[in-house]
């Protein structure tokens, strides 16, 4: 016969572990959820100096259209210029260093470089009509799907840099995200319906180069403000 | 306010947490570890003072398999005079009789008998065999198993305590070929590591069918094995354990079993265990918390009887969580939005970010892990096997996967409990 005993030690020990797991897990959990505040906070503050900063040019750009005053404009879009570098720089540097196709990091930089690729674009578009400027700046919505003339881009973007050369820029925006509303709104009021297309200012049946002819003689016979 | 699921997986996995817990801590306490205890047994009698044993080979439909059992059995290294073997056909439709006879030619003179009686069960048929027995000791076999020629010499010297019952072998997978069977060899380690540890606290909760060796006195005083019961093994181990008898997980030599190779087999296998385990628990839940049982009532009894239960809302809140709240979700979504698959892949994939994530519950599952694997790592080197011996995938499959299939198998089980069907074999 077993003589029968309750090791109520080991039942007491062995709860009392198991809510040190569960203690030590909710540690990790307030360390992390203090790590993803502070994070957030930072993020914020970024975002909201990047907004006043943003909101202070394009109250700058009011003030001298309504001057008419080309020069201050003009100083307001190398101030543009210089966030389209940064925002790209950074782009660029991110994707040398990780072989991620998608990640959020990538998608926020992405979308952060079109949205100040777009806002330059619209900005030189203001300003050519404004000033009577003949530098055509060339919106190329890229897509990295259903890509059918993604193979002409390159010769139709050469083209672009050869006939204008430093008088013309190019915006690489990728028309993938779709959540930007930027994005949408120019493809829609640019009759865009597929990619890649070749968007320039002032004209409005811009869409899709199917080939590589019909881009250089829509180039050529472009006869809107930004290109004589 | 978190989802009742979402209580439901945590609360689960704290239950198996702590007995993962618990058990660590009496591998821990108890210092009379096999490996620690200076080798092997060796029995202090001379080959002549051996006590006679029995050996019954239950058989139903074992052509393919009764003759290396019979075999197996006959090359034991044990005194010719003072082992017997008593092979029973329980109305078998197939040639086993045939087969066993046919192998007993080639034993004249041994004490080998042969009992062929109309099909039972297997319970009916071991009785036959514990009536018949000669022995002081009675060891089941089952037809499809295989022992080592040493198994006796290390096994009964545990019954010198007096207090001993019976005495359960180091139980191993016969050369596993497919990954289910590996999957159980691991399994088949784990459970015996496992038993060893129930065995300290006195509360192993069954004797498998594989030559576990009985005191045969102690059989017949109980009654012997219940014919109705579709596991007499974890009935009779539960009958031990209300007459306060010893049982022991003996670690030194080793019997090999034939795991089921397909689903169909494990499925049908497991869902006789799991169903008899249940069952023979909710017939002994008497001794369910009750402190006359000790140990054994306050951890073994409800564990036998909530497990199934307990695994089977687990995989239910899972399933809920992860799979079908998601899909519903999304969906709802497509509904609203349109179907673009492309943008919801986009989406899932550009989303992830290790900020998000719910790092409280990855804590929590990986300590749940590594204690396994801590488990894992002892059963092994409790059955001098390398964990590499069948691959190292096998471990993984084993902690993340293995568990799913067991559950499925309970799905079957409280199926076919409502629905009143069970089975002999």
């Amino acid at each position: 016969m077993v003589v029968r005993r309750v090791s109520t030690r080991i039942y007491f020990a062995a709860g009392l572990l198991t809510l040190l797991v569960l203690a030590a897990g909710l540690l990790v959990g307030s360390f992390i959820a203090d790590l993803r505040a502070s994070f957030l906070e930072q993020w914020h503050r970024q975002q909201v100096g990047e907004f006043e900063r943003t909101e202070r040019r394009q109250l700058e750009l009011a003030n001298s259209r309504s001057a008419k005053n080309c020069a201050v404009t003009q100083g307001n879009l190398l101030g543009t210029m210089d966030d389209v570098d940064t925002a790209r720089g950074k782009l660029e540097r991110y994707r040398a260093s990780t072989l991620a196709r998608y990640n959020s990091r990538l998608l926020q930089l992405n979308r952060e470089y079109s949205s100040t690729a777009l806002r330059y674009w619209l900005l030189s578009s203001e300003i050519s009509k404004m000033c009577q400027i003949a530098d055509p700046p060339v919106l190329y919505l890229y897509s990295g799907r259903g890509c059918d003339g993604c193979r002409f881009r390159e010769e139709a973007l050469t083209f672009v840099k050869d006939k204008y050369g430093q008088r013309s820029v190019v915006f690489a925006v990728d028309s993938d995200l779709l959540r930007e509303e930027e994005i949408e709104t120019i493809r829609k009021s640019h009759g865009v319906k597929t990619g890649p297309p070749f968007t320039i200012v002032g004209s409005r049946d811009s869409g899709l180069f199917r080939n590589l002819e019909e881009s250089l003689r829509r180039v050529n016979q472009h006869d809107g403000p930004g290109l004589r | 306010m978190l989802p009742f699921a979402v209580w439901l997986v945590w609360g689960t996995y704290f239950v198996f947490l702590y007995l993962i817990i618990f058990w660590l801590l009496v591998l821990i306490r108890e210092n009379r570890l096999v490996v620690e205890r200076g080798g092997l047994i060796e029995s202090k009698n001379k080959p002549s003072d051996y006590p006679t044993v029995t050996v019954a080979i239950p058989a139903w439909n074992e052509e393919e398999n009764i003759r290396d059992t019979i075999e197996s059995v006959m090359g034991l290294d044990y005194s010719p005079d003072k082992l017997e073997i008593i092979i029973v056909n329980d109305g078998s439709t197939d040639q086993t009789e045939a087969m066993a006879k046919r192998v007993m030619r080639q034993y004249a003179g041994r004490k080998l008998r042969l009992i062929t009686q109309p099909n039972r069960g297997k319970g009916a048929a071991l009785n036959t065999a514990l009536q018949n027995a000669e022995g002081e000791f009675f060891a089941p076999m089952d037809a499809d198993s295989l022992i080592r020629r040493d198994a006796l010499r290390h096994m009964l010297p545990e019954f010198e305590d007096p207090q001993v019952a019976a005495v359960l072998p180091l139980m191993k997978v016969w050369q596993p070929h497919n990954l289910l069977q590996r999957v159980q060899w691991c399994e088949y380690l784990v459970s015996v590591f496992y038993k060893h540890l129930m065995a300290i606290l006195d509360c192993i909760s069954i004797i498998p069918g594989p030559f576990s060796v009985h005191r045969t006195r102690i059989l017949r005083e109980l009654g012997g094995f219940d014919e109705q019961n579709i596991t007499e093994d974890v009935e009779i181990t539960l009958r031990l354990q209300t007459h306060h008898h010893k049982i022991v997980q003996n670690f030194h030599t080793e019997v090999y079993t034939k795991a089921p190779d397909t689903w169909r087999q494990f499925y049908r296998q497991r869902n006789r265990w799991y169903k008899g385990t249940f069952l023979n628990a909710w017939r002994y839940r008497k001794m369910a918390l009750n402190t006359k049982y000790g140990d054994f009532g306050f951890i073994q009894m409800p564990r036998m009887v909530i497990e199934g239960a307990l695994l089977l809302l687990v995989l239910g809140a899972l399933l809920y969580t992860c799979l079908l709240s998601p899909l519903a979700t999304q969906l709802r979504l497509a509904s609203l939005k349109g179907v673009d698959l492309w943008t919801q892949f986009a989406q899932t994939v550009t989303h992830f970010s290790f900020i998000d994530h719910e790092w409280p519950a990855y804590f929590f599952v990986s300590v749940f892990y590594v204690l396994g694997l801590v488990l894992i790592r002892y059963a092994h080197k409790h059955a001098r096997e390398p964990m590499r011996k069948h691959g190292y995938f096998v471990i993984p499959f084993y902690l993340f996967l293995y568990w799913m299939l067991t559950t499925i198998v309970y799905l079957g089980v409280f199926t076919d409990l409502v629905r009143g069907k069970t089975r002999k074999w």
